[in-house]
């Protein structure tokens, strides 16, 4: 099983519906797939109709209660998902009552070795134990990028993060979302090629409002938007990531 | 994977007075058709359905998964990287491979029959909205493994549920709806089963062992015939295996087949025509020859890993150009094999040995054609059982290589008289006897094989150096690995006493005794 967290420091760079759209794309390829929703918020257990809601979310964490039970089955066939819960709010205390807090998330995904071969996870923006967490838990991170100043900043922040907790050689893959070529900032940056320090995905997620409307149809954009450019651009990006992830089309 | 629903419909599903049944606000939407294809594996000799377990290859669109039963009813799926037929390796790491692990190899996976569907397929939905529960109907009609357009069977229609994990309420509810409220029939989700059936594949129907019911009052030349033909069939029913390589158990056991032909035509004494049946000595004889290179080929590549152990580990790699050497050597001689198999020589001894022996046997042809078939089998048994006690007194303790071969032929076609007239006796008499033997005729057979196993390896070693396809330490590894297959040899040979002594003891002999000792015949 490949694990693949879509991460961010900052909130809004669509993260969720990267996170959602890629565990869509993965399932209809034949890949058995899992999202779990780690962000308190439930966005991307409301987008796929399941309850941002767990039963004993506390003995889920510290290992104490199988992760399995908590699966649901969404609307499509071939993804699952572990949806959210109010309770982890408080995650970084709970991950921080385990044994080895910063390899708890690792020790518990585990569990799920034969059950899927790929496991997303759609993590709060923030830098914490439960960053941590994830960083030690992964194959890759993929880290959506808005094209402004700001945004590049973070993902330096990040990269400057794992490089000080010896994490270093954790697969960082940036990409841009919400592009906006209508913005002169966004296509000053699209086209000036700032150093990144490490390589972006080719693929650009483009500013779509089709992809706003994921909270409404309650569904990934590919489901009632097919054609638009959004749509397009998750498959690509899919197909991106597959071929890293060595998860290519069986 | 929550298990699957299946019920037989009689007409098309009709999901109205199913939403009936349903208290509270559920909704049921139609998703487009679609098409699925089936292909239930298994190995030739059934090794799947002998453990309980079943194998499909399902197709939707250009997709393929494997979807594995258990026989608690467990369902396991994986993506499938490619088709039938497969061996083990060509499927993913993972549940379903190791479930196989131990049942299959060194086997391959066939396509035993598929079914083609037609499907139409609901999602059942909450008041939310959710997806609780997806609904499939098929119908469909099933293909025999190599056949054609002509060659379908309508099956049942079906209706399969299929839970969503962490709703699998929902569905145990709506079959119990279906069950009772609908009276629908509940049916196994795997779609082998009715396929099997309406393409008259018989699941378990083909073993190695030879099974051939006799009745005692049968005339020893009627019984014959049964026998040979039972082991022609066998040899016919693995030729297209071999010719194709699917595996190399086709092989060995269309090898089987004529060694047992052999051994019958020479023990089987006095009860088919001289004359007819001479010729065919020299033609099974012929093909025990033109089939061995290519199944010593085979033994040597399953035997390689067990090879790699015996060599020190620094020159394991060595093995390599010795490996690839082998492949070599065998794709060509899988070649001269599949041209000999599709000659019409070989046709012709097929065609000739099955119309003599479907010909009804001629009771005047020999002395012991038209006598009960149990009184010439215990006779037969008990000669050959009393020679081999008396051949292996006589070698003492510690015989000569070439003593021990003899013996051991003599063992191995004691083996097949007592398998070839089993049914004539008590299966918890005879059982134990077999078991006996087959342990003395174990390390008899690895003693030989370890024998004739060095042989080819040196044989090897000079071909290859010839050929100048081994490097200096791949000669240094195949040296050391005769080294250790002559001292497993020693080390066999050492165990020979004990298990003769115990073949030998008073026990087995008064067993062999009281089960073929001829009575005396009243005099005429």
């Amino acid at each position: 099983m490949k694990v693949l967290a879509v991460y961010s420091i900052k909130g809004g760079v669509g993260k969720t519906a990267t996170a959602v759209n890629l565990a869509y794309l993965a399932a209809r390829s034949g890949r058995r797939t899992l999202l779990w929703d780690l962000d308190p918020q439930g966005a991307s257990s409301f987008y796929l109709r399941i309850r941002p809601k767990v039963d004993k979310p506390r003995k889920l964490l510290r290992g104490k209660r199988p992760l399995a039970d908590a699966v649901k089955g969404s609307d499509f066939e071939g993804l699952d998902m572990l949806p959210a819960d109010p309770a982890y709010r408080r995650m970084d205390i709970l991950l921080d009552e385990a044994k080895k807090p910063t390899v708890q998330l690792r020790r518990l995904v585990e569990q799920l070795e034969d059950d899927y071969e790929l496991l997303i996870l759609d993590c709060p923006p923030s830098l914490t134990l439960v960053s941590e967490n994830v960083f030690r838990a992964v194959d890759a991170m993929l880290v959506p990028v808005i094209p402004t100043p700001l945004s590049l900043r973070t993902l330096h922040q990040l990269l400057d993060f794992l490089a000080e907790e010896e994490l270093g050689d954790v697969p960082v893959w940036p990409f841009y979302a919400l592009a906006d070529r209508r913005k002169r900032l966004h296509q000053e940056i699209l086209d000036s090629k700032p150093d990144t320090r490490v390589p972006l995905l080719s693929t650009v997620i483009p500013y779509h409002s089709e992809v706003e409307r994921m909270g409404l149809h309650r569904a990934p954009v590919a489901e009632y938007a097919g054609k638009s450019p959004a749509a397009t651009a998750y498959v690509a990006l899919w197909r991106e990531v597959a071929e890293r992830l060595r998860l290519t089309e069986a | 994977m929550p298990s699957h629903y299946a019920f037989q419909l009689d007409s098309a599903f009709d999901p109205v007075p199913l939403l009936a049944l349903l208290s509270g606000d559920w909704t049921l939407a139609e998703e487009p058709a679609a098409r699925r294809r089936y292909e239930c594996a298994d190995s030739f000799d059934w090794r799947l359905h002998v453990e309980g377990l079943a194998l499909v290859l399902v197709r939707v669109g250009n997709q393929r998964r494997w979807e594995l039963t258990r026989a608690d009813g467990q369902t396991l799926a994986v993506p499938a990287a490619q088709g039938l037929p497969a061996h083990l390796e060509a499927l993913p790491a993972g549940e379903i491979a190791d479930a196989l692990a131990d049942v299959l190899p060194p086997r391959a996976l066939l396509a035993r029959a598929a079914v083609d569907t037609r499907v139409r397929r609901w999602r059942l939905m909450d008041a939310e909205g959710k997806t609780v529960l997806r609904l499939v109907e098929e119908e469909g009609t099933a293909v025999p493994p190599e056949g054609g357009r002509n060659a379908r069977h309508a099956l049942p229609r079906r209706l399969m549920l299929q839970p969503l994990r962490g709703y699998e309420d929902v569905g145990d509810q709506v079959a119990l709806h279906l069950e009772i409220g609908l009276g629908a029939t509940r049916v196994p989700a795997c779609p082998c089963a009715p396929a099997y059936h309406a393409t008259g594949v018989v699941p378990g129907g083909y073993s190695s062992k030879i099974r051939v019911p006799l009745v005692p009052a049968l005339t020893a030349a009627e019984a014959a015939h049964r026998i040979f033909l039972h082991l022609l069939d066998t040899l016919e029913a693995n030729v297209a295996g071999t010719r194709a390589d699917r595996d190399s158990e086709f092989l060995h056991d269309l090898r089987v087949a004529v060694r047992r032909t052999r051994s019958a035509l020479s023990q089987i004494k006095r009860v088919l025509p001289e004359d007819r049946v001479a010729p065919f000595r020299e033609r099974f004889d012929w093909l025990g020859r033109v089939t061995g290179p290519k199944r010593d080929l085979d033994v040597f590549l399953l035997q390689f890993p067990d090879y790699l152990a015996e060599v020190p580990a620094d020159l394991r790699e060595d093995l390599e150009p010795f490996r690839r050497f082998l492949l070599e050597d065998s794709a060509k001689e899988r070649a001269a094999l599949a041209r000999r198999l599709a000659s019409p020589h070989f046709r012709t001894v097929v065609k000739e040995w099955r119309a003599f022996l479907e010909a009804p046997p001629d009771l005047d042809a020999a002395e012991n054609a038209a006598r009960p078939v149990e009184a010439v089998a215990k006779a037969r048994i008990w000669r050959l059982f009393r020679r081999i006690i008396a051949a292996g007194r006589a070698m003492g303790e510690s015989p000569a290589p070439e003593e021990l071969h003899e013996l051991r032929k003599d063992c191995k076609k004691l083996r097949y008289l007592m398998e070839f007239f089993a049914s004539l006796f008590p299966a918890e008499a005879l059982d134990p006897l077999i078991k006996a033997l087959k342990g003395l005729l174990d390390i008899l057979g690895e003693h030989q094989d370890l024998a004739v196993q060095a042989q080819h390896l040196e044989g090897f070693a000079e071909r290859m150096a010839a050929e100048g396809k081994a490097p200096a330490r791949t000669l240094l590894a195949l040296g050391a690995l005769v080294a250790r297959v002559m001292e497993r040899r020693a080390e066999v040979r050492t165990e020979y006493a004990a298990a003769f002594a115990g073949f030998e003891s008073a026990e087995n002999r008064a067993a062999y005794r009281a089960l073929f000792k001829p009575m005396p015949e009243p005099a005429a």
